[in-house]
């Protein structure tokens, strides 16, 4: 409170019959004279009408009233009614409380002398709030109009792509020397059928050349500080060693490389060199050393840099740290399969010929390992009967509890794909349930079973091993809906495993996101917030939030862009003033005051708590639990909240 | 001669049972007079030793009353903490020879007006069944 | 001139308070030296008789609690005899532990007492043995009489004697203080713990432990392991014995100022804070059974204090044995 003595009036209003039918207002305005500070008491039949608000106005001017108790309805139907009358006759809004007597009271009890009693109870605990309330001013705070992007997948792509559109600037910043994400893995998508790199590589372009948008590939946000409006990110950009701008993808330099790596691309099917590009239609468009595997930094090979043409090579690039300064993030970072060599029964990593979703889509595309022939690893082959497993680790409590949405769809799509190009190839499904929810998923998936015959099987399956005799895999499992035992003969054997979540928990913990315990990114509320996150400025989409399919996540992008657009929009952020303060000569460092915010909002400085204004929401969660109490809420004090109890009770 | 009627303090967060209570006021639904409502931020914010200081002051009854575990609540946890808070509490009040039934803490969201007007009528009749919480003169304790 | 005199009077005692104060040689030789040792009846040989034969008293150190009928009596003749009354150890102070006997009647110790002591002779029919005053409501000295300084601790440590000795030095001639002068810091432990990390990250206190439960990392904060220390709510001002021996606080120096009741600040505050990243997991029946694990509720947050706490004058208030508020 302010070092003005309070000098309170309270205006009781009759709301016609509403309140005056129960409640003796003179009674009530009569008692209210009585309370300590309050120096005008009167009634009105419509305190929200012009002329009641007048008597308000008349009244703070005449009587010199630095405080205002209006006892109608409630704040939510005319607090700003009032606030906006005060604040016309010179007092600031926060001086002003109101007793809402007639929801809680006149309609309520029908006793009119419990009525009034009660109505005179809520009367003197609003002037004891009152009392107690200091002028506040709205809290502004200037906002970067930037935006960074962490992923670069079709999440992070299409957020990025509308951010700039919309004329905000956009880092996006991607692990992997690639942006594109798993969706450049795939060879089409359901249930339209579309070559996937088809409708993902002009958008990669667009965001490429879009000159808003600055892509840091091969990199890695490594730290996050700041609040809303006020990020400051460090970004790890990794040596490439190529020098993008000069790097005519001649491929010369891959021929001449003498070291062979797993291609992380083609989910290890195949093999690529120390200098690479991750796929032709790659952007950043250049190529890469890896440099764990590359025999430079060994016995000093530099073949690559003797035969590129614009001497595009160069060892003596480093990593480098960049920081950047941004109003909002967006966290896109996708996911990655689950490890499936987990499901022991199934041999994947001990049998070549079983495979995952991710590497069978390698296989079906037409720029994959196999050049698009569905030809099994172990001895190129070609597949004839194709085994998949649906629920591969999911729905499991001993491995994943969740279903990841998508696989029933991948799976069909695979399965129609096979047959398509194997026409009298065989292909069979173990399933649990078929998860079709989407539109023209449901047909989708009946015409993959009777168009395409392929054959469904409810059941699990218990082991999948390989005849040492035939050399063909064998699928043991049971058929739930005839009771029998099933064996299945297959050359391929892929198994639909569920998606994990890859946010690192260190840069998580660094945004203040907050992960479930499958490592999801919350949103604060499905439905009515269902892009944010806890910390404001902080948006969330695409497979990070939870399992979605390209269709989805792409919508969900969207949204975290619109978002995103809405924050960075002004210039400034304004806000309610009404949240803590820490008094740093109480406060003795404890920090049992950091784990109660929801928000994160409080860090700490030379030793003592402080509450970042913009981050704290005002729901008093610390000034309950600070042993010192040396954290008040504004307006919201302990010491008028006891006020307010003694005079309800008393 | 007036008897002695029971004294109730409810502590309603904004965001739901505040709204409940308003709610309720709107559809004239009748209840305990009783019980008077202070409205918080959030049920988090009730302070065990604001509890204790209604029961020190005269209030024969407290009930917190804040939104439903685990999503409701706008500021995300506060009703867990005013959960662990009122838990203890209750058990301490019986260390010192007070009846936990004496404080009761209570999800309503924002529609369930019915609800509340439950709770609060309950309430009253448990803290009438009590009596008074002090031996005073008029109070007859049972 | 006549030096100003000095008594020592025992209430409900362990004797711990005499150990310290004589175990503080430069503190005590201090004290001999300013003032004349009129009653201490531990070190010089003297009866209550002698200790009432005093016509005036500078300063008055009272040790232990007021339990019986006679320790009141005493405390109201010390604060009416002495110019300044010292409240002297955490059960002066604040009740210390065998406050915890202050919410069983009276008639109910002396029950259990002779109900679980065997003795071969009952002493009936001795003639000349004195008998046992009555047990009278168990209070700490403050709330008996007004006193003018605090010296906390179970005993108080070296250190904080000398302070006292410091104090006490101030009001050798003329004024009292105008408010007790609690010998003691004014922030809580945290403030001066060793183990406080020095990058301040983020307070979780994921299960409540006993500390016979974890091997207690000497270097880590108490509350990080799970172990319930009341380090946040107590006074600084110590030496550190217990937490250096890798103990959490139990509280002996008594609460920060203006808070009496340790217990309701640990549940607003430690007790919410415990599982927080789990909450929604466990949800309130997960929370209840970690809440569970907290069996002696009095011993932990009032092991010190309980006399002085709010629940306690709320509970003699709702007896309607006074001292309501």
């Amino acid at each position: 409170m302010d070092s003005e003595e309070p000098r309170i009036g309270v205006f009781v209003c009759h709301c016609g019959l509403n309140i005056a039918g129960v409640i003796d207002v003179k009674k009530v305005v009569e008692e209210a004279a009585k309370l300590p500070h309050v120096v005008h008491a009167e009634d009105y039949i419509y305190m929200c009408s012009a002329p009641g608000q007048e008597l308000i106005k008349k009244a703070i001017v005449e009587k010199k009233l630095n405080a205002v108790v209006v006892a109608a309805c409630t704040p939510t139907m005319h607090y700003e009614t009032f606030a906006r009358a005060v604040e016309a006759a010179g007092l600031n809004r926060y001086r002003l409380e109101m007793a809402a007597i007639r929801e809680f009271s006149s309609w309520v009890h029908p006793d009119k002398k419990k009525a009034t009693e009660k109505a005179m109870k809520l009367v003197k605990a609003a002037v004891a709030k009152v009392a107690g309330n200091s002028s506040l001013d709205p809290i502004k705070s200037k906002v970067v109009k930037k935006a960074l992007v962490i992923g670069g997948g079709i999440a992070g792509i299409t957020a990025a792509l509308d951010l700039a559109n919309a004329g905000i600037p956009v880092v996006l910043v991607e692990k992997s020397p690639s942006i594109g994400g798993k969706m450049a893995m795939l060879s089409e998508t359901f249930p339209t059928l579309d070559c996937a790199q088809c409708i993902l590589t002009p958008k990669m372009a667009e965001v490429a050349r879009h000159p808003l948008v600055r892509i840091y590939a091969n990199s890695e946000v490594v730290d996050a500080s700041g609040y809303v409006g006020n990020f400051k990110v460090k970004i790890l950009q990794r040596a490439r060693y190529v020098r993008v701008a000069d790097c005519r993808l001649c491929g010369f330099c891959e021929r001449v490389c003498p070291v062979k790596a797993p291609s992380e691309f083609n989910r290890e099917l195949s093999e690529r060199k120390a200098i690479y590009i991750p796929f032709p239609q790659a952007i950043p468009s250049a190529y890469v050393i890896d440099r764990a595997n590359c025999k430079h930094w060994v016995d000093g090979c530099e073949r690559c840099l003797k035969v590129c043409p614009t001497k595009a090579i160069d060892f003596n690039d480093g990593d480098k740290l960049v920081e950047e300064e941004v109003g909002a993030i967006i966290v896109a970072t996708g996911y990655e399969l689950f490890p499936a060599e987990k499901l022991r029964e199934y041999g994947y990593g001990v049998y070549r010929d079983v495979i995952d979703s991710l590497q069978f889509e390698r296989i079906l595309s037409a720029g994959g390992p196999t050049r698009g022939s569905i030809l099994r690893p172990s001895d190129g082959k070609p597949v004839k009967k194709v085994v998949f497993i649906q629920c591969a680790g999911s729905r499991d409590v001993n491995y994943l509890e969740y279903c990841s949405k998508i696989c029933c769809m991948y799976t069909a799509k695979h399965a129609l794909i096979f047959k398509e190009r194997v026409p009298d190839g065989e292909a069979y499904v173990f399933y649990i349930d078929i998860r079709a929810a989407g539109k023209g998923y449901e047909e989708f998936i009946k015409r993959v079973q009777e168009e395409f015959q392929v054959n469904y099987i409810r059941g699990r399956v218990n082991r999948v091993y390989r005849d040492p005799k035939t050399g063909e895999m064998v699928v043991v499992g049971f058929d739930t809906l005839t009771g029998q035992v099933v064996t299945v003969k297959a050359d391929l054997v892929v198994l639909a495993t569920g998606l994990v979540p890859t946010l690192p928990r260190e840069l998580a913990s660094k945004l203040r996101i907050q992960l479930d315990k499958y490592g999801f990114a919350q949103e604060v509320h499905p439905k009515l917030r269902p892009v944010e996150t806890v910390t404001s400025g902080v948006f969330i989409c695409g497979v990070i939030h939870a399992p979605k399919d390209i269709a989805e996540t792409v919508a969900q992008a969207s949204a975290a862009a619109a978002k995103t657009m809405e924050l960075l929009s002004s210039e400034f952020i304004v806000k309610e003033p009404l949240v803590a303060v820490v008094d740093r000569d109480l406060c003795s460092g404890c920090r049992v005051c950091t784990g109660i915010c929801p928000y994160g909002a409080i860090e700490f400085v030379d030793g003592k708590a402080k509450v970042n204004e913009l981050l704290c929401e005002g729901c008093g969660a610390c000034v309950v639990a600070c042993p010192s109490r040396a954290i008040e809420l504004r307006n919201y004090l302990t010491k008028q909240l006891v006020e307010m109890v003694r005079a309800v009770v008393e | 001669m007036s008897f002695w009627e029971p004294k109730i303090v409810a502590f309603l967060c904004k965001w739901c049972s505040g709204a409940a209570a308003e709610l309720a006021g709107v559809s004239r639904l009748m209840y305990s007079p009783n019980v008077v409502p202070i409205v918080v931020p959030c049920s988090g914010r009730v302070d065990p030793d604001l509890v204790v200081e209604a029961f020190m002051n005269g209030a024969d009854g407290v009930v917190v009353t804040g939104c439903h575990t685990p999503s409701d609540c706008h500021y995300i946890a506060g009703n867990f903490k005013a959960f662990k808070r009122i838990y203890v509490l209750r058990k301490l009040l019986g260390d010192f020879g007070i009846e936990p039934e004496r404080l009761r803490l209570e999800w309503v969201s924002a529609v369930e007006s019915q609800k509340l007007k439950a709770v609060f009528d309950e309430f009253t009749a448990t803290i009438r069944k009590l009596g008074p919480l002090r031996a005073g003169p008029r109070g007859e304790s049972t | 001139m006549t030096r100003p005199n000095l008594v020592i009077v025992h209430g409900a005692i362990c004797g711990g308070c005499d150990v310290a104060l004589a175990n503080s040689a430069e503190a005590l030789l201090k004290i001999l030296d300013g003032y004349e040792l009129a009653f201490w009846s531990v070190a010089v040989d003297s009866r209550l008789t002698d200790l009432k034969s005093l016509g005036r008293i500078d300063v008055a150190i009272f040790m232990g609690g007021v339990r019986t009928w006679e320790d009141e009596e005493n405390a109201r003749w010390l604060r009416e005899k002495s110019r300044v009354l010292v409240a002297f150890g955490s059960c002066a102070a604040y009740g210390g532990i065998p406050g915890l006997a202050a919410l069983s009647p009276p008639r109910e110790i002396i029950n259990v007492v002779k109900a679980t002591v065997t003795t071969t002779s009952r002493g009936e029919g001795l003639e000349g043995l004195p008998k046992l005053p009555e047990l009278g409501t168990y209070r700490a000295l403050p709330d008996v009489v007004s006193v003018d300084i605090v010296v906390p601790g179970c005993p108080p440590p070296i250190k904080v004697i000398n302070e006292f000795v410091n104090v006490l030095s101030k009001y050798t001639s003329g004024e009292r203080p105008t408010e007790p002068v609690v010998v003691a810091g004014s922030k809580a432990q945290c403030e001066v713990c060793p183990r406080k990390p020095k990058d301040f990250p983020k307070l979780q206190i994921p299960e409540i432990k006993r500390v016979y439960e974890v091997k207690i990392d000497e270097n880590k904060c108490f509350l990080e392991q799970g172990i319930l220390c009341l380090g946040p709510l107590t006074r600084d001002g110590c030496e550190h014995s217990c937490i250096s021996a890798n103990m959490p606080c139990t509280g002996c120096f008594g609460p920060l100022p203006g808070f009496e009741d340790v217990g309701l600040r640990y549940i607003a505050g430690v007790l919410a804070l415990v599982a927080v990243e789990r909450e929604k997991e466990l949800m309130e029946q997960g929370l209840a059974k970690i809440l569970d694990k907290l069996l002696d509720r009095l011993g932990v947050f009032y092991r010190y204090t309980l006399p002085r706490s709010r629940l306690y004058k709320l509970k003699l208030g709702v007896e309607g044995g006074g001292g309501a508020k």
